[in-house]
């Protein structure tokens, strides 16, 4: 975009607020929509994976239920009617809230699904806030320290960390700890010491990735054009690393940290497993092994759920962070 | 930014943006240590099986005994099997899964990346959204709730492995083939009579294949993350499949007497896809800048 | 010598390398107020010469020789001694303009930002100043544009922003890498006005490199034309244009673009691509392109020497020369 002939000093400063303000809406609104419609697509398919192997009531039959009992539950629940009908009827549920019974106890699965999701939320929100903070500490002071050693000794053991599977960290956790030094209990939820060793479990993994991703946005910063201009004007490594690069690298960390999340709520499920942890997981697993497809149903799209919302929060802190987006460009490049 | 050739700056341009490399360093890094690492536990598992002897084998009189006992280098389990030649199986199932996942994904991920590049309009659009969807879904809670209907059956866990991972093969064959398509090179082609699905493979596919590998090694690691999951929660492949992941679940129940079981599964494991991480990184590192911080 | 700067055998080496330097030596001494020009194709040297100068080499490289500022009583030499004076008696303008900014803050923040660092002045005077600056370099709306962001910026806007923060501690030494290239003919002259501006009232020294040869000669008392990491002449602009010496200078002249009315005339190009300077042989780095090269230009490396207050790195030259010279 090229000036007009030759520009006079007077530029024009144009008046920005309101189409900014026009511009971020703009962007909030796009992301929602896309939030609800994969929400939606989502939904839809869990509802199309439960009926998957044609009328659940025949997974029914599948369970120790008297086939009296059965044939009841599937009026009950709508099985005999058409898919169609069903997938209607599901989705004005789903809208409200309400997905129907637990099979084998009768609860209100939206009530069973709530309940377990505090704890699950427990333990994803402690090893996510550690995660986050040691990656953090981690990857500025190994930017920051000097020598091309650090790097080549840093990447392979992240690398490493990254790769080994939470549920046998748990195991071994478990053997250690409980077993050979009677340190902890292992099993369910006592209180904050029983609190330590799932979430250790949790943490590794993320946290390695976390690093590795952290690490990576802040080096390419530190190797893009700015950092010349930057040390230029006389800035030391460590301001730039600090006052520039973690704001910089943020915004591809924040988005990262948030696909991971939504992963890790749907992913606790083995270390619940483990140890005893009266979560979302573990409902799912039982749920799922006593064929309760209402209850399935509700972990599976209270999972999705939460990855969307945190998906639209992580957008949220991305607009914070980078006056890019929704402003208008005068000119020049983005 | 081109690779520069580290010995001798080549043409008129200096810019003393260019970092100078040490790719030199770093090719003999994560690459070679991935690799090894995976050729290591490879040649280890048919060691295994020979020394071990067949992992289906049980003999209850020496069930649960420790490593170094009677001849069973790394114990036995629960059944008598042999917990080292179990881990020589396992480690061949694995690869196995991984294989057949990352052959499958990369596939439908082609497929659909490019149909997507090509055709554009709504086709991209409606595909590139159900990629977002698929996005979201959580996998473990799926993997859970289909394997109960799905029976002990590799390839249907390798197809439903797969579904979770050719998104990212898709986006990157689309974004490859968008820019392409406006080179010139197509043009021509195009003029000179190849049809547009030639094109894709004859000019597209052979410039990704060291993101493909990338990815592909990357994937390979976390299917097998997956598998030995589902497995370890007696939903995956379960005997007469050889898997890790079950060892681990017996080696769960028996944890405070024989931890063995438990332990050395894991540990193979976990060197599985440390190998898969390093040769992914590896690959990455020989063609990307060396992001060395150096002296700015 | 008051606010002057003075260069000394500036070279620069791949880094466990000896033997002859890549680039350089150059050597040269202006006074305050005055501006040297440094011209050569990509690839000549120049820029990594100004990068030396900052202290600001890419890894890999050692440079040699000092740099000497006129209040100090020693030069000063090496990376670190010369870095520590960024953002205080040196001050930098790049290439590209938009790469001065971070892309996430404001640039009114970013103005100020060096010298409060640095503790060169308080926040509140700092601004103060920045806006002084800007209105200076032609913004009217002050308050308005230190709010700005990178990506709302056009490239003559940017530019002379990034000359506000370049000056902003009142430095000795501008140093400008292309300062022009990225921009619109018609800005280039209003920018490079605004340097002059202030190297005069300020009396600080502009070193400016350039591949354009016409337009950094109205703006430089000195001019330096390097070629291949050598300098191949040096002396005051209008002598060089007017007369240029060496081979090379006479084949920039004459490329030069010409907007007159002297008639048309044909658009020279030089034959050939132009030599790196870290690979190449012996003798004379422009001999391979050089209509008048003798077999001494291929085997010995031509010497600066003075011809006529210009200084010459050429065989034919020196040679011409001493023919027409009595022999002392």
């Amino acid at each position: 975009m090229s000036e007009t002939a030759l520009a006079s000093p007077r530029e024009e400063i144009p008046k920005l607020g309101s189409s900014r303000r026009a511009g971020v809406l703009r962007y909030l609104a796009g992301r929602v929509g896309q939030g609800l419609l994969v929400l939606f697509g989502a939904v839809t398919v869990s509802f199309l994976i439960i009926h998957m192997t044609g009328n659940p009531a025949t997974v029914l039959e599948g369970t120790s239920l008297p086939p009296a009992a059965v044939h009841i539950l599937s009026i009950k629940l709508g099985y005999n009617r058409s898919l169609l009908y069903q997938y209607g009827l599901y989705m004005w549920h789903v809208v409200q809230g309400n997905f129907g019974y637990s099979v084998t106890s009768d609860i209100s699965a939206t009530h069973l699904v709530l309940g377990a999701l505090p704890y699950t939320l427990l333990l994803v929100a402690i090893s996510l806030s550690c995660a986050m903070v040691i990656s953090t500490v981690i990857a500025i002071s190994s930017v920051l320290a000097t020598g091309a050693l650090g790097d080549r000794l840093w990447r392979p053991i992240l690398a490493g960390l990254q790769g080994i599977p939470d549920f046998w960290i748990s195991l071994i956790l478990i053997f250690i700890l409980s077993v050979k030094f009677h340190l902890l209990g292992s099993m369910g939820f006592n209180g904050p010491s029983s609190l330590i060793m799932p979430c250790t479990a949790l943490t590794l993994p993320i946290l390695a990735s976390f690093t590795r991703l952290l690490r990576g946005s802040l080096l390419d910063f530190m190797n893009s054009d700015v950092v010349l201009s930057l040390r230029a004007r006389g800035m030391t490594r460590r301001e730039i690393v600090l006052h520039h690069g973690v704001r910089n690298a943020m915004t591809t960390f924040v988005q990262y940290v948030a696909l991971q999340t939504g992963w890790l709520i749907g992913g606790t499920l083995i270390v619940e497993n483990i140890f005893a942890w009266p979560g979302i997981g573990s409902l799912l697993y039982t749920s799922v092994e006593t064929r309760d497809l209402p209850v399935v149903q509700g972990v599976v799209v209270i999972i999705s759920v939460a990855f969307v919302a945190l998906n639209l929060l992580a957008d949220f802190v991305v607009l914070w962070l980078d006056p890019r987006i929704g402003r208008s460009v005068l000119g020049g490049n983005l | 930014m081109s690779t520069v050739d580290v010995f001798g700056i080549r043409g008129a341009s200096l810019d003393p943006n260019e970092r100078v490399e040490s790719r030199w360093r770093n090719r003999s890094g994560s690459l070679s240590v991935g690799l090894g690492l995976l050729g290591a536990l490879v040649v280890f598992s048919f060691v295994a099986t020979i020394v071990g002897g067949s992992p289906a084998h049980q003999d209850l009189n020496a069930a649960l005994v420790g490593p170094g006992t009677g001849g069973h280098l790394l114990g036995t389990d629960p059944l008598g099997r042999d917990v080292l030649a179990w881990i020589g199986g396992g480690i061949r199932t694995s690869l196995e899964v991984a294989l057949g996942v990352v052959a499958l994904s990369v596939a439908t991920g082609w497929t659909v990346g490019v149909a997507s590049g090509l055709l554009g309009g709504w086709v991209d659009i409606v595909l590139m959204r159900i990629a977002d969807i698929q996005l979201s879904i959580p996998p473990l809670p799926v993997f859970i709730a289909v394997s109960v209907v799905i029976s002990n059956n590799m390839t249907s866990l390798i197809i439903l492995i797969a579904v979770f991972g050719w998104v990212p093969y898709a986006r990157l064959c689309r974004s490859r083939v968008l820019t392409e398509r406006e080179r010139g090179y197509v043009s021509a082609a195009r003029l000179a009579g190849r049809t547009r699905t030639a094109i894709a493979f004859v000019h597209v596919l052979p410039g990704l294949t060291t993101e493909i590998s990338v990815l592909a090694s990357l994937q390979a690691g976390i299917c097998l993350l997956w598998e030995a999951a589902l497995s370890f929660l007696g939903l995956g492949l379960q005997p007469p499949y050889v898997s890790l992941g079950f060892l681990m679940s017996e080696g769960r129940e028996v944890l405070y007497q024989a931890w063995w079981v438990a332990v050395f599964p894991g540990a193979a494991l976990a060197l599985l896809v440390i190998g898969f991480n390093l040769t992914g990184d590896g690959i990455r590192d020989l063609f990307k800048h060396d992001t060395s911080v150096g002296n700015l | 010598m008051s606010r002057g700067l003075k260069v000394s055998d500036l070279t620069i080496r791949r880094k466990g390398r000896s033997g002859e330097a890549a680039i350089g030596p150059l050597s040269f001494q202006a006074e305050g107020g005055t501006a040297v020009g440094i011209v050569g194709e990509s690839g000549s040297g120049k820029t990594m010469s100004l990068r030396a100068i900052m202290g600001l080499l890419p890894p890999g490289f050692v440079m040699g020789g000092d740099v000497q500022l006129a209040d100090d009583a020693q030069p000063l030499s090496g990376d670190e001694a010369l870095r520590a004076e960024l953002g205080r008696r040196f001050g930098v303008i790049l290439q590209d303009p938009f790469s001065a900014f971070d892309p996430l803050k404001s640039v009114g923040s970013q103005i100020a930002e060096g010298v409060v660092r640095r503790g060169i002045l308080p926040r509140g005077k700092a601004l103060e100043r920045a806006g002084t600056l800007l209105a200076q370099m032609g913004f009217p709306y002050v308050e308005g544009t230190l709010g700005l962001f990178r990506h709302q910026l056009s490239g003559g806007m940017a530019q002379r922003i990034a000359i506000a923060m370049a000056v902003m501690p009142n430095p000795t030494v501008l140093l400008a890498d292309e300062p022009t290239s990225a921009l619109d003919a018609s800005l280039r002259i209003e920018v490079l006005e605004l340097l002059r501006n202030y190297i005069q009232t300020n009396a600080a020294v502009l070193v400016m490199v350039s591949h354009d040869l016409g337009l950094i000669a109205d703006f430089c008392e000195q001019l330096i034309v390097m070629y291949g990491g050598q300098v191949v002449e040096r002396g005051p602009a209008r002598m060089l244009l007017g007369n240029p010496q060496h081979p090379y200078t006479q084949a920039l002249v004459g490329c030069a673009p010409h907007i007159g009315t002297e008639g048309r005339r044909r658009l020279l190009s030089i034959q050939g691509s132009a030599a790196s300077p870290f690979d190449h042989s012996v003798g004379c780095r422009f001999a391979p392109r050089c209509p008048l090269a003798l077999d001494l230009c291929r085997s010995v490396e031509p010497e600066l020497a003075e011809v006529d207050h210009v200084s010459v790195a050429c065989h034919v030259v020196q040679m011409r020369t001493e023919a027409l010279e009595p022999h002392v």
